[in-house]
């Protein structure tokens, strides 16, 4: 089952992103190799150093109408944009410069330079090439921008796939502390005898819910400890009393690599996600002016409450259409 | 009632831990060192699932930024509108499954745009408390014990955010409308 999640994730996301970048490329959306046609008023072109300018300049919305398709402007409000563009000259003759240069454009601006932008990793900048000429009363500056392509199987390959891994890991060890922090007062719990008293007060319902796991085996007592923490809202002492909890069930597996029942519920009774207060939520609500925060805790709680026994009824009832089929790797 | 249940919220963690550890040491137990000894299975746990995030992160996150996500929302809109789930609010059903931080993010968004007390912004609040990131569950605790076979697992866990979707929006709907 979760070869086939991973499997349709990625080539859903490349097929995905392949077909967009080539629809993009088919339209010429970015209008590549073509210059976008910006003017600059009188004396605008400053000089900062010999071979570095810097101007503003602006382009109406007509201009961009016969440049770009109409639909990339909708959102459009004003009827000129504002640059400011930063020019390095390569060759200069009277009235004439031609180099390379950036330009920075205000947030109004058209949706697509935000793209293009993002695809050379900037927010509002995007480079290419330049010709400037300028008389005595009016200057236009042609201006045609790196050509974008792929952008979005690149942003695939790195948000996706690199920033993904990156954050795999930092995840991972930013679990060491509170894993060994809950572990610690679990096995304080264990040895004191609190968790048997625990896994004894829920024995009836426990060993409805997981007929295949002894009812004094110590797997009861960690799964009841993660309920626990999990209906309380503690997420931080959830995940680590729930591995823990993965850790006594597997020790009952006689298949290794493969889920029994007992897991398979168990994992199902966790994404149901049943909480008393979602505290995160209220604070947010209450940060952005809500006048009763808390009102959400008993339509959450319900929501969750409905899909846990929902979900814990499924679960008996399709695991019998996944048999356990011992494997030899 | 609600101020009670925030003290509790605030104060279930240190209760918990002083209990645990008064009630260990009545019972004479050597509550520093069996602390110690629990505690050293922390470093080899969380190392142990990292080959199992980074497989399934890195999928989430690939088809996160292909934008499939819109094309799969507004490709399932005509069924989602048929149960009364607003489109505004579609994606984070879909998105609260794969990446915590991401639909916390959007959730914001939607609260900060319609109004903490909008409909939408009470709906989206409501889907994002009874959520979970299933697939990192998954991840997490399949990758702990290194099981790769993980059976009806997945296929419940999904089951189980439906039902609380749906749930969500006929609670949301019959009580604050």
């Amino acid at each position: 089952m979760l070869n086939w999640i991973w499997l349709g994730l990625i080539v859903i996301a490349i097929a995905v992103a392949t077909g967009r970048d080539i629809s993009e490329l088919s339209q010429d959306r970015f209008r590549n190799g073509k210059a976008i046609p910006f003017q600059i008023s009188q004396n605008g072109l400053k000089a900062t150093s010999p071979d570095h300018y810097t101007t503003n300049a602006f382009i109406t919305k007509n201009n961009l109408l016969h440049f770009y398709s109409s639909d990339e402007l909708k959102d459009l409000k004003n009827d000129t944009v504002i640059v400011s563009i930063d020019i390095i000259a390569h060759s200069k003759s009277a009235g004439h410069i031609i180099g390379t240069s950036s330009f920075i454009f205000p947030s109004d601006a058209p949706i697509i330079w935000k793209d293009m932008a993002n695809s050379q990793g900037e927010e509002k900048k995007i480079a290419g090439a330049i010709y400037l000429i300028q008389d005595s009363t009016v200057g236009s500056v042609m201006l045609t921008p790196e050509p974008v392509k792929f952008r979005i199987l690149a942003k695939v390959a790195n948000d996706g796939l690199l920033k993904s891994a990156e954050t795999a890991v930092t995840i991972a060890l930013g679990l060491i502390g509170i894993m060994a922090l809950w572990l610690g007062i679990m096995k304080i719990a264990e040895a004191a005898g609190l968790i048997t008293l625990l896994a004894k007060m829920a024995k009836p319902l426990m060993v409805r819910l997981f007929p295949d796991v002894p009812p004094e085996h110590p797997a009861m007592g960690a799964m009841l400890s993660n309920m626990a923490a999990n209906f309380l809202g503690l997420s931080n002492a959830a995940t680590p009393l729930g591995l823990k909890a993965m850790e006594e069930l597997n020790k009952l597996n006689p298949n290794a690599g493969t889920a029994t029942n007992a897991m398979c519920m168990f994992l199902t009774i966790n994404t149901s996600a049943i909480t008393l207060i979602p505290a995160t939520v209220i604070a947010i609500r209450l940060s952005l002016g809500s006048k009763t925060p808390s009102d959400i805790i008993i339509p959450t709680f319900i929501a969750t409450l409905v899909a846990l026994t929902c979900a814990v009824l499924f679960n008996r009832f399709i695991q019998r259409f996944f048999p356990i089929k011992p494997t030899n790797d | 009632m609600i101020e009670l249940l925030k003290i509790l919220s605030t104060l279930a963690v240190p209760l918990v831990i002083l209990v645990i550890v008064t009630v260990g040491a009545f019972r004479n137990v050597k509550v520093y060192e069996e602390f110690v000894e629990g505690a050293k299975e922390g470093f080899t746990t969380a190392v142990r699932i990292i080959p199992y995030l980074v497989a399934m992160l890195c999928a989430i996150g690939m088809f996160r930024a292909s934008g499939a996500m819109d094309i799969l929302t507004s490709a399932l809109s005509p069924l989602t509108n048929a149960i009364g789930i607003p489109s505004e609010v579609f994606p984070l059903a879909v998105i609260r499954n794969l990446s915590g931080s991401g639909s916390l993010g959007l959730m914001t968004d939607l609260v900060k745009t319609y109004g903490a007390d909008s409909f939408i912004g009470r709906l989206s609040a409501v889907m994002m408390g009874s959520h979970e990131t299933t697939f990192y569950v998954l991840a997490v605790y399949f990758g702990s014990v290194g099981v790769k076979k993980a059976r009806h697992a997945p296929l419940s866990g999904i089951f189980a955010d439906i039902i609380s979707v749906i749930i969500s929006v006929v609670l949301v709907r019959a009580m604050f409308l």
